[in-house]
C-alpha cells in the first residue's frame, strides 16, 4: 500500500499511468472505440489527408488509419507483454539460479549470458525472427530472448546481494529448504528492481518489436501493427505522410508512458529516495548494463 | 497524361509487332537507332542549344557487385556492365536479337550450329583485340566450373574457330532461343582475356575491361560508379563524357534527389510520384510494359486448387483488373496472359479466354464443387474452404497490397483467407519445394522469346514450375515451337499454348510489370525500351 | 592493474567463442539457401547445385564451423557469397564509415546530454527541470527509425535543407556535414537522452554532498561551486556511461543505417542477412561483439582505476 500511495503521488507516474491507460483501454475496447474493422479496405478513398471524415487520413488500401492504430494497440501491448513476459521468466529463473548456487552453474549461465549481450540485440531478434518465420507470435519470441541476457544480470545481482544477508543464513540454519528460502524470502526482496526494469523493458520491447517489423519481419498483414505500418510508409512517405507519423506517434507515447510509469516506480520502491532529493535515479540506472 | 502515356505503350507494341516480322538477319545498326523519338516532348529540336552537361548520373538501388560476366546475377552489375562489356549479338527494341560484336550470324539447318562473323578490328579498353579466341575462352569459361551459369552454356557442346573472325557454335540439340537464353543475358558479356589472364582474379573482377562505349573508372564503395567515355569506341559516340552511378537504396530518396537535379535518372516510383511527375514539365515520364509477367499461382497439388471448378472461383471471386488500376498503375498493367503483353509471343486482347468478375459465379462454383456455407465461410466435410496467399515483400510493386486485397475479396465470398508475408530467401525455400497453396510470384527475362516464359513456367518439370502444373498436350506444343525456327509458326503454336494455360486456370493473371524511367526533360537522344534501356551512347542534354 | 586486465581479457575469449559458435547456428538455422538467393530465382537448379558445392554448403555443419573458426582467429573471413570477395575487405571499407557515424554522434550525444544533464541538475524540480527530462524521455521513447524517417520528412522534403540519405565524400566539406547531421542525430538521441538523465542524477548526489556543502558554506559563487567541484565529480559516472553507450550505438547504427543509406557495416549486415550471406554476417557480428567486449573491458578498468577496490572483487 506504502509503494501504491508513493506511486500515486508521483508525478511522472501518473503522467505515465495516463498514457499507459489510453493504450490499454484502446487496446480492450477497439471493436467499439475503432469506427472501422482494421482491414475494413476501401480503394476508392485510398491514401486521402487528415480531413473530418478520416481524422489520421487512410492508408494505401483506403482503410482508416484512426481505427489500424487503435486496433494496433491490442498487437502492440500483446506483444510487449509477452515478451517481456518471456525475458522475466527464462532470464529471472536464470538470474535466480546463477545467484542463489553460486560456482560452476553461476559461471556457465553468466558466461552464455555474456555471450547473448555481446550479440547486438536487435540483430538477435532479427536473427531469431529469420529463423522462426515472421509472424505475430515469433516476434514476441524473438524480443523476449533478447531480453533475457538482462533480466538474468538484474536477477542474480539482486539475488547475491540478498544471499549473504543474516537472515538467509537463519533460514538456512533452521533447516529451510532451497525451493522456500527462494519463494518466500529472496523474491520479496528483490521484486523491487525487477518490477521496474521490467516495467521499462516493456517499453524496450515495443521498440525493438517495431523495429523488426520495420526490417520487414514483424506480424503478417492485415494486422494493424505500428512498426509495420512505419515500414510500409517508407516509400509514401512524400506524399502520405500521415502514414507513417501517426503510428509512430503512437509508438511514442506507449513506450513514454511505460518510462515514466518505470521512472516513478523505482522511486516509490527505493527509500533511498526519501533521503536523496526527489526524483533521483541515481548510477543504478546502469545497473542494467554495466557489469 | 495517363492518356499519351499508354498511346505512348501501344505506339510501342505496334512497333513491336511491325518489327518482329523483319527478318533477324538484317542487320541494324544498334549504336546508330534511326532518329530516335522524342519522348514526352512534341517539339521539333532543331533550335534547341547543346547543353555543357555531359555526365549523365544514375540512381542505383544497391551497390554494384562484381563483374566476372560469369558470376554477375543481380540487376544492378547488370546494367552497369552493359556499358562496359558487348555481347555478340544485342537486342532491338522488340527484344528481338540484332548484330552487337558479331555482324552476322547464320543458323545451320538442322538448327545444330549457329555460326558468328565477329565485327573487325575492334579493341578491349585494355588494347588487346577481340576476335574468335576470345570468344572460344569466354564461352568455355560459361561451361566451366568458375560459372554460375553452367546449365544455360551446357547446350553449346563445343565451338570451331573457322578463322580470327568467324566462329562456330556447335549445339547438343536444336535451340530455336539459343541467343536469347545464351548470347543476351549477363553471361554473354564478353570481357578482355590477356587482362584475365594478366591479373589477379580479384582486380580481374572488379575491374572490368570490355570493349563497350564506356570505360569503368572509379568506384567508391556503398556510394558511387563512374565510366568514363571510350574514345576509340567502333560504333558512333558516346557523347557523353561520364556515366556515374550512385547508390540510392530508397525510392523516396531517389525521386528527391532527381526533384532536385542530383540525379538524373530513376528507375522505380510510386503511382504517386509519377501522378506528380506527369505535372512537372522539367521531367520526361517513360513507362513500359517489360517482360516481367505477374500472376498468382495456384498450386493444382495442393487443396483446394486440385479442383478445377475452385481454381475457376477464384478467378470470378477477384476484380484483378480494377484492383491492379487502382493500386498498382501505371507501373503494374493487367494482362491475361502468362506472356508478357510487350513481347511478340502475345497474341492480342480479347484472343485468348479469361474469367471475369462475379462473386455470384464465384460461389455457385464452389457449390458446385461440394462445399456448403457454414457460418461466414465454405465447408466441405468439415474441411474449411480456406487459402494462405504466399506473398514476398516489396520484391514486386505493391506485392504484399495485392495480396491483401485479393484476401479481402476471397473472405466476401465466402473463401477464408490470409496472407503470409515473407522474407525473399526464406519465401523462395518455401515456394520452390512447393509448400504453398496459392503464392504471388513474377517471372522476369530481358528478352521476349516466350519459351523463355513458357518452357519455365508451365512445362511440366520446368526449372520455375514450382505449382506443379502439367499438361501433356501442352508440353508437347512447346517442344514443337522450342524446335521450329519459322517465326510465324511459332507465333501460331505458341497462341495454341496459351488458349490452353489458360483453359487449365492455374493462375490468378495480375499483369506485366513496367520497367520506368524518369528524367530531365532536356534529355535527347535516347529512347529507352524494355529491351533496349541502356543504350546511352547518343545519349546527351539541351539547355 | 596489469593482472586484472589480463584476467579480464582472458575472460572474455570463451564469450567470443560462444559468439562465433552462436553466430554460426544462427546463420545456419534460418531457412533460404544462399545458393538459390545467389543464383535468383530464375536459375536453373543444376547452378544452383553447383554454386551451393562451390561454397562448400554442402559439408557437414561442424566442418564448415571448423573452417570458420580456423580462418577467424587469423582475421580471414572467407569470401562473401554475394560479391564473391574476401570479407575482410568489405568490412574494412565499410567500418570506417560506421566509426565516423558513431563518433559524431557520440559527440553530439554527450554535448546535448551533459548540457541539459546540468541545465536541470542544478535547478531540481523546477519548470525547466521537468520539461527538459521530459524532452530526454521523450528522446529515448520514440524508435529511431520513425525519428529517421520524420527528420527526413521536415528537413529533406518539406524544407529542402538537407539531403535526405547518403554519405558524403569527406565528412569534412558542406556536403558531407549536411549528410552527417540527420544519422548522428538520430543515432546519438537516444544516448544523449540516457546521458542527460544520468548527468543530472549524478549532479544532484554532487551537490549533496559535504565537500559541496563546505565550499558553499566558504560564500563560494555558485558558478564556481558548480563548475569547478561538483561537475567534475559527477561526470565521473557519466564518463563510464558514455564508454557503454558505443557499445550499444555500433548495434543501434544498424537500423539508422538503413535508414539513411549509411555504407557502414550495419547495412552490410542487413544486406548479409537478408542475402544468407554467412560469411559477411559472421564477421559483422563477430566484430561488433568484439568491440562490445573491448569496450565492457575498458570500462572495466577505468572503474578499478576510479575505485581500486574493485580489483580485489
Amino acid at each position: 500500500m506504502h509503494v501504491l500511495t508513493r506511486l500515486s503521488r508521483h508525478r511522472s507516474a501518473r503522467i505515465g499511468g495516463v498514457c499507459i491507460l489510453i493504450i490499454v483501454l484502446m487496446a480492450i475496447f477497439a471493436p467499439v472505440l475503432a469506427p472501422e474493422g482494421y482491414n475494413d479496405q476501401n480503394l476508392i478513398i485510398r491514401l486521402r489527408g487528415p480531413s473530418a471524415e478520416t481524422p489520421l487520413g487512410t492508408d494505401q488500401l483506403g482503410r482508416h488509419m484512426t481505427s489500424r492504430i487503435i486496433w494496433g494497440a491490442r498487437i502492440s501491448l500483446q506483444i510487449a507483454f509477452m515478451a517481456t513476459g518471456i525475458g522475466l521468466f527464462v532470464g529471472g529463473t536464470l538470474g535466480l539460479v546463477a545467484g542463489y548456487y553460486g560456482g560452476g552453474s553461476d559461471r556457465l549461465i553468466m558466461a552464455l549470458m555474456d555471450v547473448l549481450l555481446a550479440f547486438p540485440g536487435i540483430l538477435l531478434a532479427l536473427a531469431v525472427v529469420a529463423i522462426l518465420g515472421p509472424g505475430l507470435y515469433n516476434v514476441m519470441i524473438a524480443v523476449g530472448i533478447s531480453g533475457i541476457p538482462q533480466f538474468a544480470r538484474l536477477v542474480r545481482g539482486s539475488t547475491l546481494s540478498i544471499r549473504e544477508k543474516e537472515f538467509i543464513e537463519a533460514q538456512h540454519a533452521a533447516g529451510a529448504s532451497d525451493a522456500r528460502i527462494l519463494a518466500l524470502h529472496i523474491l520479496p526482496n528483490i521484486v523491487g528492481p525487477i518490477v521496474v526494469f521490467a516495467t521499462l523493458r516493456v517499453g524496450t520491447s515495443i521498440m525493438q518489436a517495431a523495429g523488426v517489423s520495420f526490417l520487414g519481419l514483424g506480424a503478417q498483414p492485415p494486422l494493424p501493427d505500428w512498426g509495420g505500418m512505419i515500414s510500409q510508409s517508407r516509400q509514401l512517405l512524400r506524399t502520405a505522410w500521415w502514414t507513417g507519423i501517426f503510428p509512430g506517434v503512437a509508438i511514442l507515447l506507449t513506450v513514454f508512458g511505460f518510462n515514466l510509469m518505470g521512472d516513478g516506480l523505482r522511486d516509490a520502491l527505493d527509500p533511498r529516495v526519501r533521503i536523496a532529493k526527489k526524483g533521483t535515479e541515481a548510477p543504478r540506472e546502469s545497473a542494467v548494463t554495466a557489469d | 497524361m495517363k492518356r499519351v502515356l499508354s498511346l505512348l505503350v501501344v505506339l510501342m507494341l505496334m512497333f513491336a509487332l511491325v518489327a518482329c516480322g523483319a527478318p533477324a538477319e538484317e542487320p541494324a545498326e544498334p549504336a546508330e537507332p534511326a532518329e530516335p523519338a522524342e519522348p514526352a516532348d512534341e517539339e521539333e529540336e532543331e533550335e534547341e542549344e547543346v547543353s555543357e552537361k555531359t555526365d549523365w548520373v544514375i540512381a542505383l538501388e544497391t551497390d554494384i557487385v562484381q563483374f566476372d560476366p560469369v558470376k554477375i546475377g543481380d540487376a544492378t552489375t547488370s546494367g552497369v556492365a552493359f556499358q562496359i562489356f558487348e555481347r555478340l549479338l544485342s537486342r532491338a527494341p522488340d527484344g528481338q536479337p540484332i548484330p552487337d560484336l558479331a555482324e552476322d550470324w547464320e543458323i545451320s539447318d538442322d538448327g545444330l550450329s549457329w555460326t558468328f562473323y565477329l565485327r573487325e578490328g575492334v579493341t578491349f579498353h585494355d588494347g588487346s583485340p577481340f576476335n574468335a579466341e576470345v570468344v572460344e575462352w569466354h564461352f568455355n569459361r560459361g561451361k566451366s566450373e568458375e560459372s554460375n551459369f553452367r546449365a544455360q552454356f551446357a547446350i553449346i557442346e563445343n565451338m570451331d574457330i573457322e578463322d580470327d573472325y568467324t566462329i562456330t557454335f556447335n549445339l547438343t540439340e536444336p535451340m530455336a532461343a539459343f541467343a536469347d537464353n545464351v548470347i543476351m543475358p549477363n553471361g554473354g558479356f564478353i570481357p578482355s582475356m590477356e587482362a584475365y589472364q594478366t591479373m589477379d582474379y580479384d582486380d580481374w573482377a572488379m575491374d572490368p575491361i570490355g570493349t563497350g562505349p564506356f570505360m569503368y573508372d572509379e568506384w567508391v564503395p556503398g556510394q558511387r560508379v563512374e565510366l568514363v567515355r571510350n574514345p576509340d569506341w567502333w560504333g558512333d559516340g558516346p557523347k557523353l563524357e561520364k556515366v556515374i552511378y550512385r547508390v540510392i537504396p530508397e525510392a523516396g530518396t531517389q525521386v528527391i534527389e532527381l526533384e532536385t537535379g542530383g540525379v538524373d535518372l530513376i528507375t522505380r516510383a510510386t503511382t504517386e510520384d509519377i501522378e506528380r511527375f506527369e505535372q512537372n514539365p522539367d521531367i520526361s515520364v517513360i513507362v513500359t510494359p517489360a517482360y516481367r509477367s505477374r500472376q498468382f499461382e495456384l498450386n493444382v497439388e495442393k487443396f483446394p486448387f486440385d479442383d478445377i471448378r475452385i481454381r475457376e472461383a477464384v478467378n470470378w471471386a477477384v476484380d484483378m483488373p480494377s484492383i491492379v488500376e487502382a493500386i498498382a498503375s501505371p507501373i503494374t498493367v493487367y494482362a491475361d496472359s502468362l506472356l508478357p503483353m510487350a513481347g511478340w509471343g502475345y497474341p492480342g486482347e480479347g484472343v485468348l479466354p479469361s474469367i471475369g468478375y462475379d462473386p455470384d459465379r464465384a460461389m455457385e462454383l464452389i457449390e458446385e464443387a461440394g462445399f456448403q456455407m457454414v457460418g461466414d465461410y465454405y465447408e466441405k466435410d468439415g474441411q474449411r474452404l480456406s487459402i494462405t496467399i504466399h506473398s514476398p515483400d516489396h520484391r514486386y510493386y505493391m506485392d504484399k497490397d495485392i495480396c491483401e486485397v485479393t484476401q479481402h475479396q476471397f473472405n466476401q465470398v465466402g473463401i477464408e483467407a490470409d496472407v503470409k508475408v515473407m522474407e525473399w530467401g526464406a519465401f523462395l525455400d518455401e515456394v520452390r519445394e512447393g509448400e504453398f497453396q496459392m503464392v504471388f510470384l513474377g517471372w522476369n527475362q530481358s528478352g521476349a522469346d516466350p519459351s523463355l516464359f513458357t518452357d519455365a513456367k508451365v512445362m511440366t518439370g520446368g526449372r520455375g514450375n514450382y505449382a506443379n502444373h502439367s499438361d501433356p498436350e501442352l508440353d508437347e506444343i512447346l517442344r514443337q515451337a522450342q524446335r521450329e525456327t519459322d517465326m510465324d509458326v511459332r507465333k501460331e503454336l505458341y497462341k495454341e499454348a496459351q488458349i490452353l494455360i489458360n483453359e487449365n486456370v492455374w493462375h490468378i493473371f495480375i499483369g506485366n510489370e513496367s520497367l520506368q524511367w524518369f528524367f530531365p526533360s532536356t534529355v535527347r537522344g535516347w529512347d529507352p525500351g524494355p529491351a533496349i534501356s541502356g543504350y546511352y551512347t547518343q545519349l546527351y542534354f539541351t539547355e | 592493474m596489469f593482472q586484472y586486465a589480463m584476467r579480464k581479457t582472458v575472460n572474455a575469449i570463451p564469450i567470443l567463442l560462444g559468439v562465433t559458435i552462436l553466430v554460426f547456428l544462427l546463420v545456419h538455422l534460418t531457412p533460404g539457401d544462399p545458393a538459390r538467393l545467389l543464383a535468383g530465382p530464375e536459375a536453373y537448379e543444376e547452378d544452383i547445385a553447383a554454386i551451393r558445392e562451390r561454397l562448400g554448403l554442402n559439408d557437414p555443419l561442424h566442418i564448415q564451423y571448423w573452417r570458420f573458426l580456423n580462418r577467424a582467429v587469423r582475421l580471414d573471413f572467407g569470401r562473401s557469397f554475394r560479391t564473391n570477395r574476401p570479407v575482410m575487405q568489405d568490412v574494412s571499407n565499410r567500418f570506417p564509415n560506421t566509426i565516423q557515424l558513431a563518433i559524431v554522434s557520440i559527440a553530439w550525444a554527450v554535448t546535448a546530454g551533459v548540457t541539459i544533464g546540468i541545465f536541470a541538475g542544478v535547478r531540481p524540480n523546477s519548470l525547466g527541470d521537468s520539461l527538459s527530462m521530459g524532452v530526454a524521455l521523450l528522446g529515448v521513447s520514440a524508435p529511431s527509425f520513425w525519428k529517421g524517417l520524420l527528420f527526413m520528412l521536415i528537413f529533406s522534403y518539406w524544407l529542402g535543407w538537407l539531403p535526405a540519405s547518403g554519405m558524403g565524400e569527406t565528412l569534412f566539406s558542406v556536403d558531407g556535414m549536411k549528410r552527417m547531421i540527420m544519422p548522428a542525430i538520430t543515432l546519438g538521441t537516444g544516448a544523449a537522452a540516457v546521458i542527460a538523465r544520468m548527468t543530472r542524477s549524478s549532479m544532484l548526489e554532487v551537490l549533496g554532498q559535504d565537500y559541496v556543502r563546505t565550499a558553499r558554506a566558504k560564500g563560494l559563487a555558485e558558478r564556481t561551486v558548480i563548475y569547478r567541484h561538483a561537475l567534475r565529480n559527477a561526470l565521473i559516472p557519466v564518463i563510464t556511461l558514455v564508454g557503454l553507450q558505443v557499445g550499444f550505438l555500433l548495434g543501434g547504427s544498424v537500423i539508422t543505417e538503413q535508414v539513411f543509406a549509411w555504407p557502414g557495416i550495419g547495412t552490410l549486415v542487413i544486406n548479409g542477412i537478408f542475402a544468407r550471406d554467412y560469411p559477411m554476417v559472421q564477421a559483422v557480428i563477430l566484430l561488433i561483439a568484439c568491440i562490445f567486449v573491448i569496450v565492457n573491458l575498458i570500462v572495466d578498468l577505468t572503474y578499478s582505476l576510479i575505485d581500486p577496490r574493485i580489483r580485489y572483487n
